[in-house]
């Protein structure tokens, strides 16, 4: 029989790991459950990650936002938290077209982290935790073939918070 | 230093042939064994066989897992992948606390290995199921800090391998994108407390110096530019020095220690040293990289210059503690921080070729110094990197010739005017080499 504390710390060690699961489920479920649902115009390039599998690695029209008649308060870091707004344009596709640091008080925007920064006229480069559409390596290719004959849009859950969950990929003329 | 000390599991089983041949007693075979800190009666008291076979069994049943991750097994619901891969995760880890509840050490750690496998495969497929991208190290780090508990609790080296593997690909993947690798120094501190509770390994040893090596050079390399990343600096290389005299020092401390594991550490380091020492060396000897140095292209060079002094004051200061290798420490950090001297004092690139001169002929310099003391105290790891860092020098001054035909000739001769003067002296302190 081995000594009692160590048998707790083993269990608190394994409810540990429960736990991180739990959080990615709840953080990744959050958007799904609470969000609204916008679309966004997307371009489709298929990568194979070693810990990640075969995914369609996406490219937003929102993933670079500029804005060369705006004076940058400082250079953002890559890492840093960074909010877009959006508008819709006349097909319901939304468009990028300010970010700033805090979080806007009304609007629509989309919560991601900065890449990259240009200074001399503003423009960052965003991440939205959105970019990876996984599927069958053959499927990702069969999408990526449909695609580049037609614009695609990928539908995305925004929750309050502005964290997103992608939903799908389908060319714009699907219904 | 005796490198057999890095074969001392073979030496057992020697020892026990000469007692069963008689060439020596029991006691003296038991005797040779507690020297290097091994059962006489049970060299192989780890069951190596069985319990490498089980990890690799363990392993592959975790391959099979992360292979699924190519497969995209999008035909099954999502709930019931989610809730496959959390049961896969408790079955296992159940599995392993019950062994250690019933005393079953090796068990429990094989199970908790294979929870871990299949925890760090869970978080990716979830990640997969949900599509989640945002910045897939911190999947490598939750893993990494979800096997860091089982390994610091069992005190399990196989445990700690798989902790400290996960926390090297972390560190290489954020740093790759450019972000700070934080936690590292959290997984060096675990495998550090796993060494100092006596738990021998070499294998893990050597990952927590190199990890605090890299990580030095990486949070140098950080607050050197302005912007984040891995960019070696000149800074990097003359920190890379007094990182080397620090460890040499450490090495001639722990081989000064009475405990079996501190020697061993000490002779694993020694012989890690004088790898790393001849491929610095290696470095230096194109011109290249002393223009680097004589090109006055300092970020941060009053910062870096103190931590370089610090580090050859510590290691100068522990050869003295131990009493042990004093003057080969002292001399070698004079020769490094007279070099880096003159390179900062004449700050000239047009100076670079004899800075090469000068650490070609080092170079050989060290190789004969090598090869003499080989055979000498009997080393022949010391005689063979003596010979590889001659021929070495030679190749590469071939392919990369010192300023042009005629300096790469001067260069050989003289190459030849040390090996051969060498030769005359090892004739004459050995008359019967010349019979």
């Amino acid at each position: 029989m081995k000594s009692d504390w160590k048998l707790k710390a083993l269990a608190l060690a394994i409810v540990v790991q429960l736990l991180v699961l739990a959080g990615e489920l709840v953080g990744a479920n959050y958007p799904l459950w609470t969000g609204q649902k916008i679309r966004l115009e997307v371009q489709p390039v298929d990568p194979r990650s070693l810990f990640r599998g075969n995914y369609a690695r996406l490219n937003y029209q929102i993933s670079t936002v500029k804005r060369c008649d705006k004076e940058p308060d400082r250079r953002l870091r890559s890492g840093e938290v960074v909010y877009v707004h959006l508008q819709p344009d006349t097909q319901g596709i939304m468009r990028a077209h300010d970010f700033s640091v805090e979080q806007p008080a009304e609007g629509a925007f989309i919560r991601g982290r900065v890449i990259r920064m240009e200074v001399d006229c503003p423009e960052v480069e965003v991440r939205y935790g959105i970019e990876a559409y996984f599927l069958p390596r053959e499927k990702a290719l069969a999408l990526e073939e449909e695609l580049r004959r037609e614009k695609a849009v990928a539908s995305v859950m925004v929750a309050a918070n502005g964290k997103a969950a992608l939903l799908g990929v389908e060319s714009a003329a699907a219904p | 230093m005796r490198l057999i000390r890095l074969l001392k599991r073979d030496l057992a089983y020697e020892t026990r042939d000469w007692v069963e041949e008689g060439l020596i007693d029991r006691t003296q075979g038991e005797r040779i064994c507690a020297r290097y800190g091994i059962d006489f009666e049970h060299p192989d008291e780890h069951g190596l066989g069985y319990g490498v076979l089980m990890v690799l069994g363990f392993l592959f049943i975790g391959l099979s897992l992360l292979t699924l991750i190519g497969a995209n097994w999008e035909d099954i619901p999502r709930w019931a992948r989610t809730a496959g891969l959390v049961l896969l995760v408790l079955a296992a880890n159940l599995r392993g606390w019950l062994s250690y509840k019933e005393g079953r050490l090796r068990a429990a750690i094989g199970w908790f290995f294979l929870g871990s496998l299949f925890y760090g495969t869970a978080i990716m497929l979830i990640a997969q199921i949900y599509h989640i991208g945002e910045h897939f190290p911190d999947g490598i780090l939750w893993w990494a800090l979800g096997v860091l508990p089982f390994a610091v609790l069992l005190e399990s080296g196989l445990l700690t391998v798989l902790m400290l593997l996960l926390a090297y690909t972390w560190l290489f993947v954020e740093a790759g994108l450019d972000f700070f690798p934080l936690w590292f120094p959290v997984f060096l501190a675990a495998a550090g407390w796993h060494l100092y509770r006596q738990a021998h390994s070499n294998l893990i040893f050597v990952l927590v110096v190199a990890g605090v090596g890299v990580f030095a050079e990486y949070a140098l390399s950080w607050f050197m530019l302005e912007a984040p990343g891995f960019r070696v600096g000149q800074e990097n290389l003359i920190l890379a020095g007094g990182l080397f005299v620090w460890f040499l020092g450490i090495a001639q401390w722990l081989t000064s220690r009475r405990s079996p594991n501190l020697v061993d550490y000490g002779t694993v380091l020694q012989v890690w040293v004088l790898r790393f020492f001849v491929l610095y060396l290696l470095f230096f000897s194109f011109e290249g990289a002393w223009n680097e140095l004589l090109g006055n292209r300092w970020h941060l060079l009053e910062p870096t210059l103190v931590i370089v002094l610090l580090l050859n004051a510590a290691g100068v200061a522990f050869t003295f503690i131990s009493s042990r290798g004093q003057l080969s420490v002292l001399l070698t950090a004079m020769l490094f921080l007279g070099m880096l001297g003159s390179a900062l004092w004449l700050g000239d690139e047009r100076y670079g070729v004899w800075f090469q001169v000068a650490a070609n002929l080092l170079l050989v310099g060290l190789g004969v110094w090598l090869i003499i003391r080989g055979i000498q105290a009997r080393i022949s790891h010391y005689f063979h990197v003596g010979v590889t860092v001659i021929l070495l020098t030679g190749l590469l001054r071939y392919l990369d010739l010192v300023g042009d035909y005629v300096g790469a000739a001067i260069l050989f001769a003289v190459f030849a005017a040390i090996l051969l003067a060498a030769a005359r002296f090892w004739k004459s302190t050995h008359p019967e080499a010349a019979a």
